[in-house]
């Protein structure tokens, strides 16, 4: 049987975290800041809104599902530091400060041509092998939806992102327009990812 | 959770293929870090461009082949000859098959076209114009997945070697 103890303590564990996934960054910023009993929670919500806007940042320009969780831990690691030196001098501005450290880690990561040291902290982990941009695909339905495409839909999807060449390159490879590519290229994107959004149409 | 000025679609397909100068992509990453909707919807165009960096193409170029097993893909080879008809069970210790549709004459920068058929019905499931090609092995490279079990099981592979050519074919009975 649960004592009167029992039951309070859940509900402000609770409480407290639900408050902090509401909370401004500043107000986070200021809690970890302050440091104190609710220090680690702050960092907490501070870590699982930014760390899957960071690994797309990170997917982005490293092309590497790895390599963006290394860029997760590496950037949280240091908005955290940072964050309980009070080094961030506008907190309203955190996203900047966000954008500036995944710049500077991805040049890093790019000189280093390797990965980053793993860092230990609990927080940073369970943060980085969070939502990831990537779904798994089906080949078949990929190669279905493909199908369903236009020959010149199909052949810019596959230069832009299978082959991953520039979208001038491209045009001059299909005798287009660059920004006829450009525009080629969006619809035909949405038109695939409904398609894969939808299988079971797919598959009939 | 809304966002008063959402970036569209367009913006972030153009952000995902590098196709927007320093101040636009600038822009972009910092609404990006700052907004989970439009956050939510660039993933969206990220994982579907991903499907398409990674995706295995039914004709595979040999160098890709080569970097594949380099990375521990396990590949199972499946020669053929023009002509042959083949029963092909996929092997459970495996990762992806290649059949490799050989018996050609190909010197480099032939034109090389590629159609795959159902057997059953003779209707398109696929065609590849200028499909990459082995000079050297005389062959070229028909990727087999796992999941290709829920495609039509049966299939010719129609290779034409220049355009007035009579096309080589292949004829394969998967077994999954």
């Amino acid at each position: 049987m649960l004592s009167a103890s029992d039951t309070v303590v859940p509900s402000r564990w609770y409480r407290l975290g639900s408050m902090m996934t509401e909370a401004t960054d500043s107000a986070l910023l200021a809690a970890i800041a302050a440091g104190g009993a609710g220090r680690r929670e702050a960092e907490r919500a501070l870590c699982r809104r930014y760390a899957p806007r960071i690994r797309l940042y990170g997917l982005r320009h490293l092309r590497d599902e790895d390599r963006g969780r290394d860029l997760v831990q590496t950037v949280l690691l240091g908005v955290l530091e940072a964050s309980r030196e009070g080094r961030v001098r506008e907190p309203e501005q955190l996203v900047r400060f966000v954008l500036g450290t995944c710049r500077n880690a991805v040049l890093r990561l790019r000189e280093l041509e390797g990965r980053a040291q793993p860092a230990t902290d609990e927080v940073l982990v369970a943060a980085a092998g969070g939502e990831a941009p990537r779904d798994p695909v089906n080949a078949a339905v990929l190669l279905r939806c493909l199908g369903s495409l236009g020959d010149r839909a199909r052949r810019v999807l596959e230069l832009s992102f299978h082959e991953e060449l520039e979208s001038e390159e491209v045009a001059t490879r299909l005798a287009l327009s660059r920004g006829n590519v450009r525009v080629i290229r969006h619809r035909a994107l949405a038109a695939l990812r409904a398609c894969l959004d939808a299988p079971a149409r797919g598959a009939a | 959770m809304s966002c008063a000025k959402p970036l569209s679609w367009e913006t972030l397909v153009d952000w995902w293929a590098a196709d927007l100068d320093e101040a636009g992509t600038s822009s972009v990453e910092e609404h990006l870090l700052g907004c989970d909707v439009c956050s939510a919807v660039a993933r969206r165009v990220a994982a579907t461009a991903e499907a398409l960096r990674s995706m295995v193409p039914p004709v595979v170029r040999p160098e890709q082949l080569a970097e594949m097993f380099r990375r521990g893909v396990r590949i199972l080879e499946n020669p053929i000859a023009p002509g042959q008809t083949c029963d092909f069970h996929f092997p459970k210790n495996a990762d992806l098959a290649v059949h490799v549709l050989g018996g050609l004459a190909l010197a480099p920068g032939a034109s090389v076209e590629v159609t795959l058929r159902s057997l059953a019905s003779g209707t398109v499931l696929g065609h590849v114009e200028d499909a990459p090609f082995d000079a050297q092995r005389g062959a070229v490279y028909l990727a087999c997945q796992r999941d290709y079990a829920q495609l039509d099981h049966d299939l010719v592979a129609e290779v034409r070697v220049g355009k007035d050519r009579p096309a080589a074919r292949y004829t394969i009975l998967h077994h999954w």
